[in-house]
């Protein structure tokens, strides 16, 4: 049995490179890369590590190979920030030529990525970013940003469409324990009554554990969380969640 | 040179009539500073350190003025790891400069820390002081700045007061550079050091004057009377039907207090602290208003106000943790009372020497033993304590993070030559032996990242700029960042507790989080209930009457000294002989080897004969290991006796864990102990005689050991306050991204990311090297290992907890979070244990 990869309904298929894969519409989507993170950090003096852990180019191009995606699409905090450093228009470059090689690209905006649109510029970049995207009927955003009255309209919308609205954000994270000496901290994704939360794509985020945390974003609060699928060790765990 | 003659005249004169007869610090340390040579004097409290080092230096200062050759740079720095020292240190020294030229000396002493204003640090850079008294951290923030060299080049002594305690940490070592940069600058420099007792001084000699310096060490710690002794409210019989030993242990510390003027407790942990406080004026309500506690978790102000109260006489007890243990001035205490060991001979001399404010009154200072392993410990501390026998210091070896931030400092004022740099930090004698390798990884990674990096891109914001011959900070904004960001003292999740008038202290951001708004804690010795939680603040309001939960700070516990742990084992081999040859009247001989009292001595047989009955006395002589079965948990617990500490048993456990874990799969619970450390197991894991060998073998050990770290808190513990003091991470930036709450870009997060991808990166080396070296003590596991390769094992399946492991298996449970449980549950489980014990182990 492949546990790298879990239909969480069908057509709806999650996997442990944390991406989620709509098939019916040949459409991967990952959220919060934070590219630059480390270059984003040494501009404000803080001398973390750049050579090391930045390979989300190569992790989409594993994906690619797996699915036959005709769209990927990146939720959101797509850059940390936007430092006019040439490491990241470099890496961004690389990504957009890499993947936008083998399937169209959808850059969708997050909190962290205000600037991104002159960064594409200045790298020569040619893409759009976009507030949001509709995939069959599933809605993909970032999740920052709607109020509550919004975020309860669009999942009024989507549900019955028996569709989900897909966000990123919240780095969902859960602990787990084997009672006796080991704690581990896994990214993870959420799943709930018409949505889906994506755990982070980025090596750099530490996560909140969904147990202790609420979510910032109204598209995962105003309806009740029904599982957690962890990563652990590059396979797939379900974990019910009693109450959220 | 006859002591008159080494100061002047007219100096002698004013100090013989202020305060008569020179003691025999001062006798020893005035004609060696005279002669210009470095020294190191060991000295109680209250023997007059002050004037050993001052009054010379005063002396010179009024000579200079008087010839007119007084110049204004500064001539003196005296550092000390506490500002309070300095505080009262400034206090003192205004005094004869007023008394010789009235309001306004023409001799300035003034103080330079981290609380000093900024229109203050100006007017002291126009106009400086003579005498700078100061931080290690505020000594590093001058250095650090050219224009204050200038100041700093005619420096002719260094005095740093309370020396041991920086020469066994991280701020020592970062001191030690700061130290010999000064005399690099100044060209001559003399180094007075001054220290409580403690061994070897040789070690804490070297650390002054640096590997090439020479230095002399007057010790004259035994010209102040310390008197130890043992008391303990077990009586006969040590778990009696009424009453808890707890509240008795409260009673009598009570009648303690009653019986003298002052007296000062001291706890090993903050928690304790608190909870002693609270339970003392339950207890006493008619002393509740003259019983105050004091950690360092307080506010500074609560603080202060305590100190003073002691000072001027008013407070009958102050209850701390380690936070009094320094010299401040606190006044005559008469007794010092310490609450069940303090782990180690010096430190007991060290607190007992608070008792008794000058030279010619005895300090007094009793242990209090609160079952009976603390019992032996303490006799056999106090054994110790009148043979001189101290404890051992460890020094941190090459604490790369510190480096890195001097690197940076040094680059600061001036470009370096690589070799320059190197020779000079290697005169810190932390630094002595520091690899050329590990001093270029530091450079590249402080100039943003290896040559192929710097090849790569044109901008790698790094702190420093590499050149051919050497480096140079860079200018502007590294500079200014770097400035905010001076030292060793980590950050941890603090989170303020206030009520709407006042700030109480601080408290660990994770007790916090375990609260609901209406519980109720303690601070300051006073329960409070928590109303409200913001990111950096709790709100209280009190609660006086209510029962509190007490917060448990994550202060370090200290292990177990060496010779303790010899002593003993020394004694537990002579008992064993007694019980062997069938000896009699073994009581009286206990009473006799321990100094520890008939009623003490009973207690002490009556455990041992039953340990001796249901298992065997364990010595050093061979490693006993105990094999419990636990019915209820369906596992399998082994004690195993190793006396060697905890911190080296925590190294040793996670070895052996893990080879366990290879061999039968599965996990195991260890709980590290001073006296041993206990595995819990699964049945079927179940250990065999055959199986030692390869558990207790020498080979390997290092790589289990760094695996077995590999992903502990612990490490990543280290490696943040790495990341904070090797400027890969500013301290305050963990304050702003804990308003992002939910992201938490911790320190954790890089660790994960350089655990996979640079696992030799300089900092990660040094979390690992503080790791095996603080809280683990590799050192002490693998000479454990070394000398039982020779030894037996003996294992042996025994009925109940026997009385020797009853200590360590009461460690496995839990603290409970409410105030009462420690001592009740404790007792309860005594109790229970003891009828056993009394009834025969086949009874139940």
């Amino acid at each position: 049995m492949d546990r790298t990869r879990l239909e969480l309904e069908p057509g709806v298929w999650l996997d442990a490179g944390r991406a989620v894969w709509l098939e019916e519409w040949r459409t991967l989507a990952v959220a919060d890369l934070h590219l630059g993170y480390a270059w984003a950090h040494r501009a404000e003096g803080q001398l973390l590590p750049v050579d090391t852990g930045e390979d989300s180019t190569e992790r989409l191009l594993r994906l690619l190979a797996k699915y036959p995606a005709e769209e990927v699409v990146l939720l959101g905090d797509i850059v940390h920030r936007a430092v006019d450093v040439p490491a990241l228009h470099t890496e961004l470059r690389w990504l957009a030529l890499n993947v936008g090689e083998r399937a169209r690209l959808r850059l969708i905006g997050g909190n962290h990525d205000w600037e991104l649109a002159e960064t594409l510029a200045t790298a020569n970049i040619v893409l759009e970013v976009d507030d949001h995207a509709v995939v069959g009927p599933h809605l993909l955003l970032h999740g920052d940003g709607a109020d509550e009255i919004t975020a309860e309209a669009r999942l009024s919308e989507t549900g019955p469409r028996r569709g989900r609205v897909i966000l990123g954000h919240e780095h969902p994270a859960i602990g787990l324990s084997d009672g006796v000496a080991s704690h581990v901290k896994c990214p993870c994704f959420v799943a709930g009554d018409g949505f889906l939360v994506l755990p982070a794509f980025s090596h750099w985020a530490a996560g909140g554990d969904i147990r202790s945390y609420r979510f910032m974003s109204p598209y995962a609060r105003l309806r009740p969380s029904t599982h957690a699928v962890a990563i652990v060790a590059g396979k797939l765990l379900p974990i019910p969640l009693t109450k959220r | 040179m006859p002591v008159e003659s080494s100061v002047s005249p007219s100096a002698f004169a004013w100090f013989a009539d202020r305060y008569g007869t020179p003691t025999p610090a001062q006798k020893a340390a005035w004609p060696r500073i005279a002669r210009g040579e470095n020294i190191l004097l060991a000295s109680p409290t209250g023997t007059g350190k002050t004037f050993a080092a001052f009054l010379g230096v005063l002396d010179e200062l009024v000579q200079l003025h008087a010839r007119g050759e007084l110049r204004d740079t500064i001539h003196c720095v005296y550092v000390s790891p506490l500002r309070a020292l300095s505080y009262d240190l400034e206090k003192n020294l205004h005094q004869p400069l007023r008394e010789l030229y009235g309001d306004k000396p023409p001799i300035r002493v003034q103080l330079r820390t981290g609380d000093t204003t900024s229109s203050e640090r100006a007017r002291q850079y126009t106009k400086p002081p003579h005498i700078l008294l100061t931080t290690p951290e505020s000594l590093c923030v001058l250095l650090s700045q050219e224009r204050w060299l200038v100041h700093l080049s005619r420096v002719r002594w260094l005095i740093v007061d309370e020396i041991h305690a920086l020469a066994e940490n991280k701020r020592g070592a970062h001191l030690a550079l700061s130290m010999e940069r000064l005399a690099h600058h100044c060209g001559k420099l003399q180094r007075i050091g001054l220290s409580a007792t403690i061994a070897p001084l040789d070690e804490v000699a070297r650390f002054l004057v640096g590997t090439h310096g020479t230095c002399t060490t007057l010790d004259v710690s035994s010209s102040k009377k310390v008197k130890l002794s043992v008391h303990t409210p077990l009586r006969k019989n040590p778990y009696p039907e009424a009453g808890y030993t707890g509240q008795r242990m409260i009673r009598e510390l009570g009648e303690l207090i009653r019986k003298h003027q002052t007296t000062l407790v001291f706890c090993n942990v903050r928690s304790g602290a608190e909870a002693t406080t609270y339970w003392l004026r339950e207890n006493f309500p008619d002393l509740a208003d003259v019983i105050e506690c004091h950690h360092a978790s307080l506010e500074r102000d609560v603080r202060r106000d305590v100190e003073d109260r002691l000072k001027r006489g008013e407070l009958r007890a102050v209850v701390c943790s380690t936070s009094l243990e320094l010299g401040i001035d606190i006044g005559s205490v008469d007794l010092v009372v310490m609450m069940s060991t303090p782990k180690g001979v010096s430190k007991a001399l060290q607190r007992a020497g608070r008792a008794g404010h000058n030279i010619r009154s005895i300090s007094r200072g009793i242990l209090m033993a609160t079952n009976i392993s603390d019992l032996v410990e303490s006799c056999a501390t106090v054994l110790l304590s009148r043979a001189r026998q101290l404890d051992n210091v460890r020094m941190p070896e090459s604490p790369l993070d510190v480096l890195a931030q001097h690197v940076v400092s040094m680059g600061c004022t001036e470009h370096w030559s690589r070799a320059g740099a190197l020779a000079l930090i290697r005169e810190a004698y932390p630094f002595r032996d520091l690899d050329a390798g590990m001093f270029d990884d530091v450079l590249d990674y402080l100039a943003g990242g290896g040559a192929s990096l710097r090849q790569r891109y044109s901008e790698v914001f790094g702190k420093i700029v590499l050149d051919a011959d050497g480096f140079r900070t860079r200018e502007g904004r590294v500079r200014r960042e770097f400035l905010q960001n001076i030292g060793v003292i980590p950050n941890v999740g603090q989170v303020q507790v206030r009520t709407k008038t006042r700030l109480l202290g601080s408290v660990e951001e994770m007790f916090i989080r375990q609260l609901q708004i209406g519980d109720v804690f303690m601070i300051a010795g006073r329960p409070v209930r928590l109303e409200k939680v913001t990111q950096m603040e709790a709100w209280v309001t009190k609660a006086d009457g209510a029962l509190p939960t007490v917060p448990r700070w994550n202060a370090n516990k200290m292990p177990l000294s060496n010779r303790v742990a010899q002593e003993i084992n020394a004694f537990r081999k002579e008992l064993r002989t007694a019980f062997e040859e069938g000896q009699k009247d073994v009581d009286k001989w206990i009473a006799k080897r321990l100094d520890c009292g008939k009623a003490n001595a009973e207690i002490i047989l009556k455990t041992h004969l039953a340990q001796h009955e249901l298992s065997e006395i364990p010595t050093a002589d061979f490693l006993l290991v105990e094999e419990l079965e636990d019915e209820e948990q369906g596992a399998l617990h082994y004690f195993f006796h190793s006396l060697i500490g905890r911190t080296s048993n925590d190294a040793l456990a996670r070895v052996i864990t893990r080879r366990l874990s290879e061999a039968r799969g599965g996990n195991a619970i260890a709980t590290p102990h001073d006296y041993g450390f206990v595995l819990t197991v699964a049945k079927r894991q179940r250990f065999v005689e055959a199986d030692f060998p390869r558990l207790l073998s020498l080979e390997g050990f290092d790589d289990a050991l760094d695996e077995a770290i590999r992903q502990s808190d612990m490490l990543k513990y280290h490696f943040r306050n790495a990341a904070q003091t090797g400027l890969m991470v500013y301290r305050n930036y963990f304050d702003r991204q804990k308003s992002v709450r939910k992201l938490q870009w911790s320190a954790e997060v890089i660790f994960n990311v350089l655990q996979q991808h640079e696992p030799e990166h300089v900092l990660m080396r040094e979390a690992r090297r503080d790791a095996l070296q603080t809280f683990i003590d590799a050192e002490g596991a693998r000479e454990f290992l070394i000398a039982q390769q020779s030894k037996p094992v003996r294992l042996r399946r025994v009925p109940m907890v026997p009385p020797l492991s009853f200590a360590m298996y009461a460690t496995k449970i839990k603290e409970a979070l409410l105030v009462e449980d420690p001592y009740e549950t404790m007792e309860r489980l005594y109790h229970q244990w003891w009828e056993k014990i009394e009834n025969g182990p086949h009874s139940s």
